[in-house]
């Protein structure tokens, strides 16, 4: 049976005028649809290969995001060589969802009588003086049905670099890794790999002796980290 | 256990409607849209489909990434604060006399929650509906924003230092001529201030629509001076509520119903016994062992009958003064207004003697309340359930002065300080015309309302959470007000403006509040130890009361015996005002949470109707949803009936509250104003009540044919029901504990298609114990506040769309004039083989380890098939961007815990899935396992009886572990073998085996 056959129904055993069934029979201009394939299967080809490119890459991911902050510091410059630690500034990371951006008195705790004169730090000036809060633009901003907390991952040994990369190297803070949730689940299936002792949380350049593996392995026995994969873990 | 399903209502029923199949409910059923609405108009569905194919298109060229986002830290931050971390302050929530201690979380300097304060008495962490809505007002955007002064027919912007101006040049130091019109405020610095305005001349009015002031009286004459009753229900066997509604509408409600709670667990030896005397099914009647209907104007004959019953058939002997004349209790014995049972029910009193508890409501007159008092203390109840304490009632004149001196011309300025009498006031006093004759008027309010039209300045109100203050509770405790934000409209409280109207250079609600603090303690604000004192004031919210034995010696006042009630019928009906559950007497008519909150029996939202038994309905053929226009004391409304089963026959109820003319967008027009036919003779209503048709009818946004399906479904849901609400009697429970595993359906072996789930670590479950509900509603405000459940309007509702995770089931049973009545709140059961689940076509509902049912907001695309397929009909969907239209302020109430949902997206309970896992980040921090009791969902942390348990089943030591076990747990629809995480415990009443009429087990 070709589809010429389809297209004419036998009208000896059909009765004239529209029958109940006459109006499941797809039109006669569909057929042309059989001559427009090729160039609707090509279409769908070019215009998945499109999305899937555009979705997947690092730039739809926002990797590599770093935005111009209202004062230009430095982390490579402070964390990198001055070795402050990150919970100076971010105090409550170990306690709280948010690991906070510290208030302009914390920087005028050292910038008060260190490099007064600065031109770079006039906004911190300005703000304390006009009181007025410096307005920090977020980098690693996750979409907001997604809860992430700090004190939960830091707890468990995660450290600071897993998800924010080298910061001590970094003069402009960008986004170092995807963030999305491929990227989550991957840890959160795997975490031995991350996890270190609590005490080097925060250190950047940390190295773990002897076989990485085992030590995490046994870091996640000791510490009983057992990162649920359930939807309701972020999302809620 | 009456288990039959028929239409003559010998079981289980919803509404009459259904109940009777009535032409009416199925054309309800057969309309797509029912409770009289119409479809929604515009794009049909077809239409709509084709446009947004086409638009579908566009919208993916659209996609880019999310805008920037802005971290703003402190300039210097306050020492302990950490962003994102909620924290938490006592406070206290003033309802008319009345505080309640309270705890107010605030976030990131917002407050988002109200709940109670866990280590008062009164409150032991539950708070009442109206307490945590009262969260809401804060950011209602029809707020006034700023000083507003006459000029000319226009109110002009102001400010605060004109009024200050003003009070220079308006106020000497003689203040006659001057008057203040306040409620019925508990507060010691207010009371203090008003004490000093009436010093110097003022005169000080008080007026609040729905006063405890016969309870108080009724006391003052008993004993000689005035009292409040201190109730403990601990101690209580016998109950007996003659109206006071003592679980629900009482100033300590909260704790009532955790102590009769308390006395009734199913392992007590002899369980409370409450029986309840009232025309309208109250919170309390529905929990009720024994309910007479009783017009309100026979309680005082049925009252004395049971005087008559104790004193004559019981042989109780009378106290010295208890003013009883046995002739006179002769004449009321075996009166019909008592009820037929009335002889068993005073032996029960007296078999318990010391361990019963008669109260009457504030509307019963003093008369009533002196003769309960009496026998109180005849039985030694008094000292022991009831504790009489001595309380100052505030020295004022009364409205009706007020509306007399104001025509007189005798008052030249008024300052009217939250209240708003042109709404409440007694009709006839003609409030509006008498004001109008004062030239200066000044009012306080949180927005222009009905009394600020005219006014000569209004001056805006900061609400309890943004001014400093204090109150008292009705134990009498000290409780500190503390705000948690600055004014947002500059607004001040009712003591900031007295003190500058009072004082040379006014004083903050700080200064008035620790000045007061001080007189309490005995020390000045710069004393040594003051400092710490208030501290220890403001951490734990409250200042004790002195110790205090109550009263109990009687002074012999006359007992006034009631008259003859009048005879009732069709043509006479009773007419009865009660606050509204929701509104009270009206002040919450803005909050759009209790506008949408069902009445707890009626299941009404949004609006009031005059409650009319089916008897007098049908007398007077009125059909449920008829306008009728009420004729009461010469003055006319017109109201949509509700036809009520369980009211008493010819007592006609309306609930005041509704119908403000003057409101903000909410609350304004919102059904229909009963004060219009509220007289100062008659406050609680009363005889002479005619009823007529107006041939119009009205929707009502019913909640509780919700999910009905059909006839043939009504008949399977009456021959389901009581396998969904359980219930028995403590002698069945007795006699077989196991009694509850009979009332389901009986099913072979479940087996299961799919293959399960093991949950080896935590398993989370849910308790809810029938028993203890007393169907408060406090639980869905809760949710409501938690979870950032949208409010969808009347017609939303009246579509069966209401937004509320958790909703309270209410079934009759038995007789359609006199049924009993039962709750059942039900939320999403979290089933482990959830047919949700099963049928999601993007996986948005998926299933933890843990056992939660959780829904992903960002997945959902809207094809509402979970929610068809849910047995138990808990899933909500958003129709609307229900979040869009909220101005930035009102977005200030949202936590920021929980996603706020988009439209076309499902949602439902969660077990509060935010909560847990904080709870599992503390534990990590603090190294530790999640203990029984870290979590508690939002509606288990404000149940005033403990009702709602949650914890891990997996632990067999945790509370919800132990009630699993219980002989009363069972699963709604178990034989569905879906396996429900929530389980409910069985009711049992507690019948008196001597009564004919109780239903036998």
């Amino acid at each position: 049976m070709t589809p010429d056959d389809i297209d004419r129904p036998q009208a000896e055993s059909a009765p004239s005028g529209p029958t109940l069934t006459s109006r499941f029979v797809f039109p006669r201009w569909t057929n042309r649809l059989r001559e427009a394939s090729a160039v609707i299967a090509v279409g769908a080809l070019v215009y998945a290969v499109v999305v899937i490119t555009g979705v997947f890459s690092p730039e739809m991911s926002a990797t590599g995001y770093a935005p111009e902050q209202p004062v230009p510091y430095s982390h490579a410059l402070h964390v990198g060589q001055l070795g402050i630690d990150c919970r100076y500034c971010h105090t409550s990371v170990e306690t709280a969802a948010r690991a906070n951006v510290p208030p302009t008195a914390t920087c005028l705790n050292c910038h008060r009588t260190i490099k007064t004169e600065s031109e770079l730090l006039a906004p911190v000036r300005a703000s304390e003086a006009a009181n007025e809060p410096l307005q920090w633009i977020c980098v690693h901003d996750l979409p907001d049905f997604v809860y992430f907390n700090h004190a939960g991952h830091i707890q468990s040994g995660v450290g600071c670099k897993s998800c924010h990369g080298r910061i001590d190297r970094l003069e402009v803070v960008y986004q170092a890794e995807g963030l999305n949730m491929s990227w989550c689940l991957r840890c959160h299936r795997e975490p031995e790999a991350h996890l270190r002792p609590l005490d080097k949380v925060t250190v950047m350049d940390w190295r773990p002796d002897g076989d990485p593996e085992e030590l995490g392995a046994r870091l996640r026995q000791e510490r009983g980290v057992d990162p649920s994969t359930d939807c309701g873990t972020c999302h809620r | 256990m009456a288990a039959s399903h028929s239409r003559d209502g010998s079981g289980y029923w919803r509404s009459l409607e259904e109940l009777q199949a009535s032409p009416d409910f199925q054309q309800y059923l057969d309309t797509e849209f029912p409770g009289g609405v119409e479809p929604p108009a515009g794009l049909s569905r077809r239409r709509f489909l084709q446009v947004m194919s086409a638009s579908f298109a566009l919208a993916t060229l659209a996609g880019c990434r999310w805008p920037e986002e802005k971290i703003v830290p402190f300039v210097k931050r306050p020492e302990g604060m950490i962003p994102g971390v909620p924290v938490q302050f006592a406070t206290a929530f003033e309802l008319g006399p009345v505080a309640w201690p309270v705890v107010a979380t605030s976030y990131d300097g917002r407050p988002i929650k109200i709940d109670g304060h866990p280590h008062h008495t009164l409150s032991r962490g539950s708070a009442s509906a109206l307490a945590q809505a009262s969260v809401l007002d804060l950011y209602d955007p029809d707020r006034s924003k700023s000083v507003l002064q006459r000029k000319g027919a226009r109110l002009v912007k102001a400010d605060w230092q004109q009024f200050l101006v003003f009070c220079r040049r308006q106020f000497g130091a003689d203040l006659s001529g001057v008057a203040v019109l306040t409620g019925s405020t508990s507060s010691p610095s207010v009371r203090e201030l008003l004490g000093g305005f009436g010093r110097r001349g003022g005169q000080i009015y008080l007026w609040e629509p729905l006063c405890r002031r016969n309870e108080v009286v009724g006391a003052a004459q008993t004993f000689g001076s005035p009292m409040r009753a201190g109730l403990d229900l601990t101690a209580a066997r016998v109950v007996v509520d003659f109206e006071a509604d003592l679980l629900h509408d009482h100033p300590q409600a909260l704790k009532n119903s955790r102590d009769f709670v308390a006395g009734r667990r199913a392992d007590a030896e002899q369980p409370c016994r409450l029986y309840v005397y009232e025309h309208t099914f109250s919170v309390t009647g529905s929990t009720a062992d024994h309910r007479y209907r009783t017009a309100a104007q026979d309680i005082p004959a049925a009252a004395w009958a049971l005087a008559a019953e104790l004193v004559l058939g019981e042989g109780l002997p009378l106290p010295a003064n208890s003013g009883l004349d046995r002739t006179e209790l002769a004449r009321w014995r075996g009166h019909p207004a008592g009820g037929s049972e009335i002889a068993a029910l005073a032996a029960d009193l007296m078999a318990n003697r010391g361990y019963g508890l008669l109260l009457a409501g504030s509307r019963q007159p003093p008369a009533v309340q002196v003769l309960l008092n009496v026998l109180n203390v005849a039985l030694d109840n008094a000292g022991r359930t009831v504790t009489y304490l001595p309380v100052q009632p505030p020295e004022a004149l009364t409205i009706t002065e007020l509306a007399r001196d104001l025509k007189l011309g005798q008052i030249r300025t008024l300052i009217t300080l939250g209240a708003n009498p042109v709404y409440t006031a007694p009709a006839d006093l003609n409030f509006e015309q008498a004001l109008a004759e004062v030239s200066t008027h000044i009012h306080l309010g949180m927005g222009l309302d009905e009394t600020s039209t005219g006014c000569t300045w209004h001056l805006p109100q900061a609400h309890y959470l943004e001014g400093w203050g204090d109150a008292t509770a009705w134990d009498g405790s000290t409780l500190a007000i503390q705000p948690l934000i600055t004014p947002l409209h500059g607004g001040k409280t009712a003591a900031e403006v007295i003190s500058a109207i009072l004082e040379e250079t006014p004083r903050s609600g700080h200064e008035i509040a620790r000045a007061t603090f001080g007189r309490k303690i005995g020390s000045r604000p710069t004393g040594p130890g003051f400092a710490k004192r208030w501290q220890e004031y403001l951490h734990c919210g409250s200042l004790a009361p002195g110790e205090s034995p109550g009263a109990r010696s009687l002074v012999g006042a006359a007992q006034v015996a009631p008259a003859e009630p009048a005879e009732l019928s069709s043509d006479n009906l009773e007419l009865n005002f009660l606050p509204a559950a929701a509104l009270y007497d009206g002040r919450f008519a803005d909050n759009a949470w209790l506008q949408e909150m069902p009445d707890p029996v009626t299941k009404l939202a949004w609006d009031n109707a005059a409650l009319i038994s089916p008897k007098a309905a049908a007398e007077l053929h009125i059909a449920h949803g008829d306008v009728v226009e009420l004729a009461y004391r010469g003055r006319m409304l017109e109201l949509p009936a509700y036809v009520m089963p369980g009211q008493a026959d010819y007592s006609v109820t309306v609930h005041l509250g509704y119908g403000r003319n003057r409101a903000g967008r909410v609350g304004k027009d919102v059904g229909a104003n009963a004060y219009k036919l509220r007289t100062g003779k008659a406050l609680a209503g009363g005889p002479g009540l005619a009823l007529r048709r107006t041939g119009k009818t009205y929707p009502l946004a019913c909640t509780q044919d919700h999910h009905a399906i059909d006839t043939r479904g009504a008949a399977e849901m009456q021959k389901r029901v009581p396998g969904l609400v359980r219930e028995g009697t403590f002698a069945d429970y007795h006699a077989h504990p196991e009694f509850v595993d009979h009332l389901g359906i009986h099913h072979p072996q479940l087996e299961s298609l799919w293959t399960e789930h093991e949950y080896t670590g935590h398993a989370w479950g849910l308790a809810i114990d029938l028993n203890a509900c007393t169907g408060c509603g406090a639980c869905q405000i809760a949710c409501q506040a938690e979870n950032n459940i949208p409010v969808v309007g009347k017609d939303e509702v009246g579509r069966g769309r209401e937004m509320s995770w958790l909703r309270l089931d209410r079934y009759f049973l038995g007789d359609p004039q006199d049924p009993k009545c039962v709750q059942q709140p039900v939320g999403c059961m979290q089933c482990e083989l959830a047919p949700c689940e099963q049928v999601c076509p993007v996986a948005a509902t998926m299933h933890t380890d843990e056992g939660l049912n959780t829904m992903v907001y960002n997945r959902c695309i809207g094809t509402r098939y979970c929610s068809n397929n849910c047995p138990y009909k808990v899933r909500r969907f958003n129709w609307f961007n229900n979040f869009e239209d909220l101005t930035e302020t009102q977005r200030l109430v949202l936590n920021p815990e929980v996603t706020v949902r988009a439209r076309g997206v499902m949602e439902k309970c969660t077990y509060c899935v935010q909560r847990i896992e904080q709870a599992r980040v503390q534990a990590r921090i603090e190294g530790r396992e999640i203990m029984d009791g870290d979590i508690t969902p939002a509606c288990a942390q404000t149940c005033p009886t403990e009702a709602i348990v949650f914890g891990d089943l997996n632990d067999p030591e945790s509370r919800v572990s132990k009630l699993r076990r219980d002989k009363r747990a069972y699963d709604l629809l178990g034989y569905l073998n879906v396996k429900p995480r929530t389980f409910y415990l069985a009711r049992l009443r507690n019948p008196n085996p001597k009564h004919d009429s109780h239903v036998e087990g």
